[in-house]
């Protein structure tokens, strides 16, 4: 095995980091991700049709996590594990428009996904409620931390009704839609709350059947999580690499502050970090993948646990790179809030441990028993 | 038995393993629950009872099973031994304990690698078949993480050696039979030159095995003082000051066992059962309703499933051809030495009252406690988490060394030195 222009590549990379990491530094560069966030945009719909092919492709699910690995690494728009759902889900409940799934591919059309209400609560289309009047279907209320939502043709949400949760693609035109940019701490990332006030759905617009979502819903939060999770591992890698750098080049006190133990031993903590979530994030995809009956807890399992480990991991870098984090021109920052962001996006650290706790429901056993 | 020059398959292998192990030793009790602690206390008659029947067990050839057939082992391949261990986990094995694991997974195997001929014709199938326990004759009281810096002595004297010194925190030396001791067979050259191993029998004159009770009250390692023990040349691992050479193998297979053969690359890749024992203590706290104690337990179950997963993933690396090579085991180590103690002071806050007291004879109280005093058995022995530190910081992580104070230094230089430094007068 020998070492390639990008260091020692683990098997699953061999392939994928030698063809698409020059890619995404051509279309990526560190500079277009500074020059959108100064404009206040996490992504720019053109870029993405460059190369579709790599960002949202049609692989195996841990393939793309490997992918997603290098958009982290590169801080391609964090809206690519969005995006990858909404095609995911669109292909999965044999929706009827083949041009729209096929523009989508292509990049030429672009559909939000909105899997968050307002308090933070995933994957369960709790914030808006769908409705029958006598003219046909409405929907009311609100998401929160929807991506690119304003960039967007559409966006793709769950409402609850009187059947169960139904999956309803709405035009970000419609009227009665307000969206609302935010601002925020990630600066690459893009993000909206949307309000539904007496929205009019057309019965096209319904995704799947009508009340029946629940299970494509809860792959959507399991996908969002894998991808997420392997981007966070990208970036982790990133920070973690120039903290390594830093401490093995720059001296103080007449030595590479690297040999002093204070910092050789965080820098360990933080290799051990990032090996455990690397090994998560592997085993997430998997787990997905196969249709594991474990897959939800390990999916909670993994968001917590990189979750936590990629902001322990960052604080660590911070603290290595010290001065030089601090400046604006130097990318510490950059790579800081998106780790930061990734940790409260599809559910934070708190709500993954207590779905872990749910999922076995230790509590639900002892009133059985009693 | 079928000890004959025709190498089974796997498959006959199992049956052949099936067939005597029903024959000769009994199920294992149903009821029997998984313990916390993998080892087991013993007295020396519990362990001569055990050595009977592992000695029954060799004899059928079903101990060393991967091991050369000229050393007393079976020859046969680690499927076959997987094979006899899935078939075994049926059956009530043999159990000797810590020192059990330490002779084969440790001694013999450093034996086998190091020794001479001689050596590893007299003491190998020995150590197979529980005839011969050996333990761990290492740390010192002024040597343990710093291994290296052993000043128990072997001078050279007409036929062999004498060996003065202290050896302590050797597990289960009490029933062992040797110890395998790491002896500074020259004070003039510098700390690494001058290191010889030896096995030395804990019933040879000037020996003294004194067990010790540790901080669980159990009594478990030992002290052991050499009083000019009279050892012949034939009793040396290895070439002489080639010693640390010696003990990079010697504490590579220690690492191994210790961090539970994770290696082996049979990693189980379900999340399993949640906390158990943290559960039962929420539920006698009466705590099982708050979140906060929810999060803890989540917590250390996914650290513990995290653990497992970095295991197969390092084995992975190694096996890819990782540029750290099994350096990376490292990382086990050090994590199972992070989390244990997190795991056993978050059981402390979730069983507040319920943690410090129990009724007499309540399994889980006590369990919790004991797990809560051998929290820093892993981030202590066998290299604590300082050093773990150090060798992946510089040899995985490839991060400069610390400036080497020893430098230039025989190691009768470096104790003044060190002397010096606290304020004590020169050694003699």
């Amino acid at each position: 095995v020998s070492e390639s222009d990008y260091g020692w590549l683990e098997p699953a990379q061999r392939e994928i980091v030698p063809a698409l990491r020059p890619l995404l530094a051509r279309t990526w560069p560190i500079s277009r991700v500074r020059e959108l966030a100064d404009k206040g945009h996490g992504f720019d719909r053109d870029l993405l049709a460059s190369d579709a092919g790599w960002y949202l492709p049609a692989r195996p699910l841990p393939e793309t996590a490997t992918i997603a690995q290098e958009w982290g690494r590169a801080l391609s728009p964090a809206v690519l594990v969005d995006l990858n759902i909404v095609v995911d889900t669109l292909t999965a409940t044999g929706f009827e428009r083949p041009e729209l799934l096929a523009a989508l591919r292509r990049g030429d059309r672009l559909v939000a996904w909105g899997g968050s209400d307002l308090p933070g609560h995933w994957g369960r289309g709790s914030g808006l409620s769908l409705t029958d009047d006598a003219d046909g279907l409405v929907l009311n209320g609100t998401v929160g931390l929807v991506q690119c939502a304003g960039q967007a043709d559409a966006v793709l949400v769950a409402a609850h009704d009187g059947y169960g949760v139904t999956l309803l693609l709405i035009p970000t035109a419609s009227t009665g839609l307000t969206i609302e940019p935010l601002d925020g701490l990630d600066l690459t990332r893009e993000l909206y709350a949307l309000s539904f006030d007496g929205v009019r759905v057309p019965a096209e617009a319904v995704v799947g059947p009508r009340g029946g979502a629940a299970e494509q819903v809860d792959r959507q939060a399991q996908l969002a999580v894998v991808l997420s999770v392997a981007a966070t591992v990208g970036s982790m890698s990133v920070l973690f690499e120039q903290a390594l750098a830093d401490a093995k080049t720059r001296t103080a006190f007449g030595r590479p502050i690297g040999s002093f133990q204070a910092v050789k031993h965080q820098l360990v903590d933080g290799g051990l970090v990032l090996e455990i979530s690397k090994a998560l994030s592997a085993r997430v995809a998997a787990a997905v993948a196969e249709g594991s009956p474990d897959a939800a807890e390990i999916v909670s399992m993994a968001k917590a646990y990189v979750g936590r480990a990629g902001i322990d991991l960052a604080h660590i870098a911070w603290q290595v790179l010290a001065g030089k984090a601090y400046m604006w021109e130097t990318d510490f920052h950059l790579y800081l809030r998106r780790i930061t962001a990734d940790a409260s996006c599809y559910g934070d650290v708190d709500w993954h441990e207590q779905r872990v706790w749910e999922i076995h429901s230790p509590t639900g056993q002892a009133a059985e028993e009693k | 038995m079928s000890q004959g020059s025709v190498t089974p398959t796997v498959e006959e292998f199992r049956a052949e393993a099936r067939q005597w192990l029903e024959a000769h030793f009994e199920r294992r009790a149903a009821d029997v629950k998984r313990t916390v602690r993998g080892m087991v206390h013993r007295t020396v008659e519990d362990v001569a009872v055990h050595r009977a029947r592992q000695k029954q067990l060799y004899d059928a050839g079903f101990a060393g099973i991967t091991w050369p057939v000229e050393y007393g082992g079976r020859g046969l391949s680690q499927a076959h031994q997987a094979a006899f261990d899935e078939v075994a986990a049926d059956f009530s094995m043999p159990n000797l304990g810590i020192t059990g694991v330490v002779t084969v997974a440790v001694c013999a195997k450093s034996v086998l690698q190091h020794g001479d001929e001689a050596v590893k014709k007299r003491h190998l199938p020995r150590m197979l078949s529980g005839e011969e326990l050996w333990a761990e004759f290492f740390s010192e009281p002024g040597a343990g993480s710093d291994l290296a810096g052993v000043t128990t002595t072997a001078t050279r004297s007409d036929d062999g050696w004498v060996l003065n010194g202290t050896k302590v925190w050797s597990s289960g030396a009490y029933y062992a039979d040797y110890g395998l001791c790491l002896a500074r067979t020259d004070w003039d050259v510098p700390k690494h030159a001058g290191l010889t191993w030896f096995a030395v029998p804990t019933n040879a004159e000037g020996v003294t095995v004194e067990p010790l009770r540790e901080i669980t009250g159990d009594v478990e390692f030992c002290r052991e003082t050499f009083d000019d023990v009279i050892l012949p040349d034939s009793a040396r691992i290895g070439e002489v000051g080639e010693g640390w050479r010696v003990a990079q193998t010697v504490l590579a297979m220690e690492r191994e066992a210790s961090s539970g053969g994770l290696t082996s690359g049979r990693v189980p890749q379900d999340p399993g059962e949640l906390a158990p024992d943290l559960v039962e203590l929420a539920r006698r706290a009466g705590r099982l309703d708050d979140p906060q104690v929810r999060a803890l337990i989540a917590r250390a179950h996914i650290d513990s499933f995290a653990l497992r997963l970095l295991g197969g993933r390092l084995a992975e690396l190694m096996e890819a051809g990782h540029p750290a090579g099994p350096g990376l085991i490292s990382y086990t180590k050090l994590a199972a030495g992070i989390l244990q103690p997190i795991r056993a002071k978050a059981a402390m806050e979730i069983g507040a009252e319920a943690g410090i007291a129990w009724s007499k004879g309540d399994h889980n109280g006590l369990t919790s406690s004991l797990d809560y005093l051998n929290s820093r058995v892993t981030s202590i022995a066998g290299g604590t988490n300082e050093i773990q530190h150090g060798a992946i910081g510089e040899r995985v992580l490839g991060l400069p060394r610390e400036p080497n104070l020893e430098r230039g230094k025989t190691f009768r230089e470096v104790v003044d030195a060190a002397s010096r430094a606290i304020g004590d007068t020169p050694a003699g």
